[in-house]
């Protein structure tokens, strides 16, 4: 599956090493300029991180059109909550039809004020859809869990639960 | 593809990069392009254009693509280009600092506005009624108005701090042109924004500041100047170095020490200046003057001691009263920040702005022109979480 990537959660499924679920659920990652250039100012790690993807053919580059930008231009400049790199995101995903990949609730929030947008995942719903299609075990989550804590990311205290009640549900419906 | 007009984008691009003194020849280079394509998309002779490409451009012209790819000219950039073609001498890193203050300084007001962040306005000087047509005179006597309206007792602790809560938007950045003091900008959208620049001379830095400060007050309506050391025979320079003197160090600093400069050794006069330099954040140069003019020294006097200007100099502790607010857990972190132009009072507006829900953090982090691995550690210096 196509998904556009922004870099909240591009960096957060590098500090919590979580990048096999990418494979596990199929996930084709598409970055735009803005995304690139932030990944280009991370720490050598997150480049690194970037190489490996991109050598295993995970994650392209995508080019934003003069639309993209005339439709990012719809948010007000001095109204504007989110980054370029958050908005480019999001446009990107709406042209294409695709899922948009995103860990800021306040960006996605802001966003559909002026932009209709198609679905937006974060790396909770990565790591509940990989723990749902039982592709990771509670003992993955509780790993992933701590790692978001201690990266200063506030993830749900009962997130095994949430996930095990809802996979619980979905194994029901599904049987 | 909607309709786009082309040719506008083409002839913004070659004003904006003409006016920064970039060459094609970089542009091009960043585009992976040669020159001849460039050029193209200077004429207007396209039919299309990938938005990564404007995206590049702006980014090395140091604008907001929106502008370039809006069918209006904005005001300010007409106002860039005046002050640009009234100080020719600028190099091309000069105007690219200035023109990156400019953006701070819009991103300033933008996140202040979100925020709902209200300052009062500085007095507007040019219809007071003065008794005297003299700008030295004129500079006094606003220097001693302001202190009075600001309720200044005695010295300056920060001068940047008082006067940003003025709505002035003050940063910090250092400028090849080490003959620049200060940058004043009228800015039709931000108001009252002031470029100070960075150099070692912490003391001079405050003179600068109250100097930009007199022209705040003052010269608003000329919309924009750039203030140099070494041209400083304009009256406005005059007035505005005046007032600069009065308003840091005051009559009543002089009185109050009461000190008796005509019976004292030169080494005494020295620890005297020593100390009133220090206590009032201003080089000792200025209080020389300030002594003459008040007819402490004698002209001779004052020759002598600035002929000992070294060894004065050498006495003195300057410390910035900006970076004394850190604490040392965040000192160092922040230091580089500032250092790049950022200010204390832009850093708490964005943390505040975040804490608050009013930005996301990649919006945090773009204005404060820093990575996102970085954001997150300064993030973390500040205890805040990121909700996921």
């Amino acid at each position: 599956m196509d998904a556009v990537i922004d870099t909240s959660t591009f960096i957060n499924i590098k500090n919590v090493s979580c990048e096999c679920i990418l494979d596990y659920l199929n996930y084709n990652l598409l970055a735009t300029i803005y995304v690139l250039q932030e990944i280009d100012k991370a720490h050598e790690d997150t480049k690194k991180f970037y190489e490996t993807l991109k050598r295993k053919n995970k994650i392209h580059h995508v080019k934003l059109t003069i639309n993209d930008l005339l439709e990012m231009a719809k948010v007000p400049p001095h109204k504007k909550k989110i980054s370029d790199a958050e908005l480019s995101c999001f446009v990107k995903a709406k042209s294409l039809g695709t899922r948009a990949l995103c860990d800021d609730k306040k960006a996605i929030k802001y966003v559909r004020r002026y932009i209709q947008l198609n679905e937006v995942f974060g790396i909770i719903d990565l790591i509940k859809e990989a723990y749902l299609k039982s592709y990771i075990c509670d003992e993955d989550v509780k790993a992933y869990q701590k790692r978001l804590n201690e990266t200063k990311c506030r993830v749900p205290d009962n997130l095994l639960e949430q996930f095990a009640a809802e996979k619980l549900k979905y194994l029901m419906e599904n049987s | 593809m909607m309709s786009f007009n082309f040719k506008l984008l083409g002839k913004k691009i070659r004003q904006a990069r003409e006016n920064m003194l970039i060459k094609k020849e970089e542009i091009a280079k960043a585009l992976g392009c040669s020159v001849t394509e460039y050029d193209k998309i200077e004429n207007g002779d396209i039919n299309e254009i990938d938005g990564d490409a404007i995206v590049i451009i702006s980014q090395i012209l140091g604008r907001d693509f929106r502008y370039f790819i809006s069918d209006e000219y904005s005001a300010v950039e007409s106002q860039i280009r005046e002050l640009f073609r009234q100080n020719g001498t600028l190099n091309k890193n000069d105007r690219i600092a200035i023109q990156q203050f400019i953006r701070l300084c819009e991103e300033k007001k933008n996140l202040e506005e979100i925020i709902g962040r209200r300052k009062g306005s500085p007095k507007d000087y040019s219809q007071y009624p003065f008794s005297t047509t003299s700008y030295k005179k004129q500079g006094i006597i606003a220097a001693y108005e302001e202190r009075k309206r600001l309720g200044i007792k005695d010295e300056i602790p920060d001068i940047y701090n008082l006067l940003r809560q003025q709505n002035i938007h003050i940063f910090r950045r250092k400028l090849d042109d080490s003959n620049i003091s200060g940058v004043y900008i009228n800015h039709p959208y931000a108001g009252h924004c002031v470029l100070i620049n960075y150099c070692e001379d912490i003391y001079r830095q405050n003179f600068s500041m109250a100097h930009e400060y007199c022209h705040v007050l003052f010269d608003s309506n000329n919309g924009q100047n750039v203030s140099y050391i070494d041209k400083n025979n304009s009256p406005l320079e005059l007035r505005a170095n005046y007032f600069a003197r009065h308003f840091l160090l005051p009559n009543t600093a002089l009185e109050k020490y009461k000190f008796n400069f005509m019976n004292t050794t030169i080494d005494q006069m020295i620890s005297m200046i020593v100390f009133l330099s220090e206590k009032y954040k201003v080089n000792p140069q200025v209080v020389i003057y300030r002594l003459e003019e008040d007819n402490y020294i004698s002209s001779k006097t004052k020759e002598t001691l600035l002929s000992n200007l070294k060894i004065i100099k050498r006495n003195i502790q300057k410390v910035d009263a900006e970076k004394m607010e850190l604490s040392k857990r965040i000192k160092n972190k922040f230091e580089v920040l500032i250092e790049k132009g950022i200010s204390l009072e832009y850093l708490e507006l964005i943390r505040a702005a975040y804490q608050g829900n009013y930005i996301s953090f990649g919006k945090a982090m773009e204005s404060l022109m820093i990575g996102f691995d970085d954001g997150k550690t300064l993030f973390e210096l500040w205890d805040i979480y990121m909700e996921v």
